[in-house]
């Protein structure tokens, strides 16, 4: 069973504003979502590594050689909020 | 061809089962071939599905679209899709919900309906570009009855997609018949130095390698609690390559049981950090951030832009990658992601392609999907994560038809014998 | 009181060609307009992929060598997500829970003259966020941030440390024996500042971080001062409380950061666009032919084969440059290599100048020494027309023409000495010693040290019979 308080705080770690009602939803389906998938748990899996690919890739880099870059105006193309060659943000803090 | 015919459908079959995002009235080429909207196109919109990327036109193109550009398609529209693929019916997408020109009261399945749709549909194209994460390529594929190749990890560049969960992100096909998806996914593969996971297996002409003798395994977990009538139309493709004279035997999968909370804790844990780059900065939606703190910013932008199940998607995957929760749910859904892939090494050397059915139902009605619980939604894709998971190439070949709709029958294979694949595949169609 | 207990996260930005996982270069990256140095990579554009510049693994390779690290069999990238607005993605590239190497050592000497050894608990590399601009105002009274993402994607070696320090004084001798021997293997520009972030417990209290510290001149205030503001703490009774402070050089001191931030979970994963970097194999030798003689092996073989005491050996290793320098005139002026790199070290100091900053060459060097070493220029000349040489090394016919000793007439110049200095000529007659050399002194200094005490002592005393 997963806690209101639970869901509240990882909506602010992934910053998302949620409505009492999404907190009220989003606090039940964790619950049975998270109860059903906690029969993982039983799995053996002493001495097993973890698979964090499909299958072992290894080594791959690229040289260390430049490329061409994006022009300003293409850097700054798809984003609404800019100012004088810069991408506009909020405060950081 | 005349293009412009193909573009003239293409806003035909929109209108009568809202198949698109947004359609390329300028599109040029030899063939048509629309595009799951999860891929960049270069000056054409590309959303994957989301309010949060209404406005953005990428400046490049993917390494699929580039391929297909040089091969003469013109790409001439983007496809519905669930919101950054986050679904199995493709009722999640932001714009509008695709239908199945089969019944169009019932799903396209997902998350690349859109294109399954249109393969379905179309008598101009011959395929359509989809993606898969954990299944959303042989789910719509069987519901709408066309053919579906997923590929092994890494064949195809992902560069230029619009990821999900990057470790399972797969570019395929959905074609009108084996041989199309074969030549589809020529087309398509092949080494790309902009995706470091993209293998070095040079591109292959899978429409002409065909492997006549195959053993064939039929994994016991891939039945239980599948639609009866459906088992029995995959029960009759599989006899149908018998008496073309592959062998077949049962075999078994046993960590099957695990593998939609291995796959479903690892998607989403995975999606969690990739949607964190939507914030209402560079692209996508937006608002003045003067005067307001970053938290808040970035916190309403999103809330404003992701749909309900991006947003329940972010959270169960936060929960399950954040401290004191990560070991039990993350690495160890990595962990069991090891042991089924070892299932199906072993499978593997056994026989040469396993057969199973590609969906536990056919397309649902949208009325159905309504009453799913997300547990439930979840659970539909319980014969095709695993595979994913794997990273395994799987195909799924209609075999019939139940309630007058589609069945698919998926033939799964060995890392990069996509061939095996297509040769079992030949035989289903032919049978 | 128990000593303060002090550890160090150090940022160093890697001199490679391009960016970490993208090949937009560095060159120029100071001066370019904002946003000019950007691809959908590090602009973190939908789509987008990374993909790992070997040579930031090679340069990291050999700092892990350098400091004596254990090197991973393998290595792996993670995703450590956060939100802030100089991130293109809200996650950062960096390394968790496998880094690169672990468990190395740096030794420094503490005031005492004893020699200890800091430990290096891992070294990572990662990749830099965006710049910022706070718009109308500083970070607290901006309305508005404005970022230049030239900077996202710059390659950074991270070098944490176990909290070995004692003093604030023993981390800025770190950080410039750490500067010097990442010169000497080449990974790092010396122009480029050296960040850290650091913590401090005082009395086995709790452990302050200090974030974002350029320059280990500021490392070094900012340690003292926190120190300072946790002993009137305990004065007063009062508890230290744990916590991350910024330090504002400006100010001079450390303010609180935001408690909101310590409720950030970072919730790493792998990062499964890049692959497993196996580091035993052909990286590692590569690296390892890479690596230069660090300066302690310099040091040592300073002492044993040119026999030069260990103050000078030390001061001639802490530069590359002055070291190189060095290496270079002894084979020719075994003589006066040694001394004359410690007359130059000295020059550039009281110019306030590294050698790189100047234009003089090995070879302007040399033929300085060899003026010296055959007699055509007096040492004091020497010197003289080496504080010139700092500053302008084109100057060199001129100033050898200058202070050339064939160039006088010494005879005549004593001459002037004698006439202008009546009073110490008498009292050199009534056999004050110190006359003699007060007229030398005046003879060397009128000649503008084109002639040295001696051969003016030998003018002198002949000229006054």
């Amino acid at each position: 069973m997963v806690e209101r308080e639970v869901v509240e705080r990882v909506a602010r770690i992934a910053r998302l504003s949620l409505t009492a009602e999404e907190v009220k939803r989003f606090t039940k389906d964790l619950s049975s979502v998270l109860e059903a998938f906690d029969s993982i748990g039983e799995a053996k899996t002493d001495g097993v590594e973890p698979a964090f690919q499909p299958f072992d890739i290894k080594d791959v880099v690229r040289e260390d050689a430049p490329a061409g870059c994006l022009s300003q105006q293409e850097a700054l193309i798809n984003a609404e909020q800019k100012e004088g060659g810069f991408i506009k943000g909020p405060k950081a803090v | 061809m005349d293009i412009q015919e193909a573009v003239g459908e293409a806003k035909q079959l929109d209108e009568k089962y809202d198949l698109f995002i947004t359609i390329n009235e300028s599109a040029e080429g030899n063939f048509p071939i629309a595009v799951k909207d999860n891929i960049c196109t270069k000056g054409l919109r590309t959303t994957a599905g989301s309010k949060i990327l209404h406005n953005y036109v990428p400046v490049f193109d993917a390494t699929v679209v580039e391929k297909l550009k040089r091969s003469g398609a013109a790409v001439l529209g983007k496809t519905c899709m669930d919101e950054f693929g986050f679904g199995t019916f493709s009722v999640n997408c932001a714009y509008k919900v695709p239908k199945n020109p089969v019944d169009p009261s019932r799903s396209c399945g997902g998350s690349s309906g859109g294109s399954a749709g249109y393969v379905a549909a179309s008598k101009y194209a011959r395929f359509a570009i989809g993606q898969s994460t954990g299944g959303s390529i042989t789910c719509p594929a069987a519901f709408c009855g066309v053919v579906g190749i997923t590929p092994t990890y890494g064949l195809v560049s992902r560069y230029g997609l619009i990821d999900y969960a990057n470790s399972l992100d797969k570019i395929g096909v959905l074609a009108k018949t084996v041989s199309d998806a074969a030549k589809g996914l020529s087309i398509i593969s092949g080494h790309d130095s902009r995706d470091s996971t993209s293998s070095n297996v040079p591109a292959k002409d899978y429409a002409k390698l065909q492997e006549a003798k195959l053993r064939i395994g039929v994994p016991k977990e891939y039945f239980e609690g599948v639609d009866p009538k459906i088992a029995e139309r995959v029960w009759r493709s599989i006899k149908s390559l018998e008496s073309g004279g592959m062998k077949y035997e049962e075999v078994s999968l046993p960590h099957t049981k695990y593998a939609i909370p291995s796959y479903y804790i690892i998607a989403l844990s995975e999606a969690s950090t990739n949607l964190a780059k939507y914030c209402g900065m560079r692209y996508g939606l937006s608002s003045d951030p003067s005067g307001k703190s970053f938290n808040e910013y970035f916190s309403q932008v999103r809330s404003q832009g992701f749909g309900q199940e991006a947003k329940r998607r972010v959270v169960l995957g936060t929960y399950a990658r954040m401290a004191g929760y990560r070991d039990q749910y993350y690495l160890k859904a990595l962990k069991v992601r090891a042991l089924i892939i070892e299932d199906f090494k072993r499978a593997f050397g056994e026989v040469d392609v396993l057969a199973a059915p590609s969906m536990p139902v056919i397309a649902p009605k949208f009325s159905e999907i309504e009453k799913l619980t997300p547990l439930q939604h979840y659970m539909s894709d319980v014969l095709t994560v695993a595979p994913n998971l794997a990273g395994i190439p799987h195909l799924s070949v209609p075999c019939g038809k139940v309630e007058g709709m589609p069945v698919g029958v998926q033939l799964l294979a060995d890392h990069f014998k996509e061939e095996k694949a297509f040769a079992a595949g030949f035989g289903v169609e032919n049978g | 009181m128990v000593e303060p207990k002090i550890g160090l996260e150090v940022h160093v930005q890697l001199n490679t060609s391009t960016k970490l996982f993208c090949p937009c270069p560095l060159a120029g990256l100071a001066a370019a307009e904002p946003n000019s140095l950007t691809c959908p990579t590090c602009l973190g554009h939908p789509g987008s992929k990374p993909v790992l510049n070997r040579m930031a693994v090679e340069k990291g390779i050999r700092i892990a060598l350098a400091l004596g690290c254990a090197l991973q069999e393998s290595m792996y990238f993670s995703r450590k997500t956060y939100f802030y607005p100089d991130m293109s993605k809200n996650f950062q590239i960096t390394q968790y829970e496998i880094p690169l190497g672990k468990d190395g050592g740096l030794e420094i000497t503490d005031a005492q003259g004893r020699k200890k050894t800091i430990r290096i608990t891992r070294i990572h590399i990662e990749e830099d966020p965006a710049k910022l601009v706070h718009a109308g105002g500083h970070l607290e009274s901006a309305t508005h941030v404005l970022a230049d993402y030239n900077r996202s994607g710059v390659p950074l070696c991270e070098i944490v440390t176990a909290p070995d320090f004692q003093t604030p004084k023993e981390t800025r001798v770190f950080l410039q024996k750490l500067r010097s021997i990442l010169d000497y293997i080449g990974v790092f520009d010396v122009g480029a500042a050296i960040k850290a972030d650091a913590n401090v417990s005082i009395d086995g209290g709790s452990r302050v971080e200090i974030k974002n510290v350029t320059g280990f001149v500021e490392v070094e205030k900012a340690l003292a001062d926190e120190i300072m503001r946790q002993k009137w703490l305990a004065d007063d009774g009062k508890p230290v409380e744990r916590e991350t402070r910024a330090w504002v050089a400006e100010k001079r001191t450390t303010l609180p950061l935001r408690k909101k931030e310590s409720e950030e979970d970072y919730g790493y994963i792998f990062e499964p666009d890049l692959t497993r970097i196996n580091l035993a194999v052909a990286l590692v030798n590569k690296a390892a032919k890479g690596m230069p003689e660090l300066p302690h092996q310099k040091f040592e073989r300073y002492r044993r084969e040119y026999g030069i005491n260990s103050e000078l050996a030390a001061s001639i290793v802490t530069d590359l440059d002055v070291a190189l320098l060095f290496e270079q005139l002894v084979r020719s002026q075994p003589k006066l290599a040694a001394s004359w790199i410690n007359i130059l070290k000295k020059t550039l100091y009281f110019n306030g100048l590294e050698l790189r900053q100047t234009k003089l060459s090995v070879d302007t060097f040399s033929k300085l020494l060899e003026l010296v070493g055959k007699g055509r220029v007096t040492s004091r000349g020497g010197e003289l027309m080496l504080r010139e040489l700092v500053l302008d090394a084109s100057r060199f016919d001129e100033l050898a023409a200058k202070y050339s000793k064939s160039e006088i007439d010494i005879g005549k110049l004593a001459e002037e000495v004698l006439k202008d200095n009546k009073k110490a000529v008498a009292d050199y007659k009534t056999g004050s010693r110190k006359a003699l050399q007060f007229l030398v002194g005046e003879l060397v200094k009128k000649s503008g040290g084109r002639v040295d005490a001696r051969s003016a002592s030998k003018e002198l005393e002949k000229e006054l019979g």
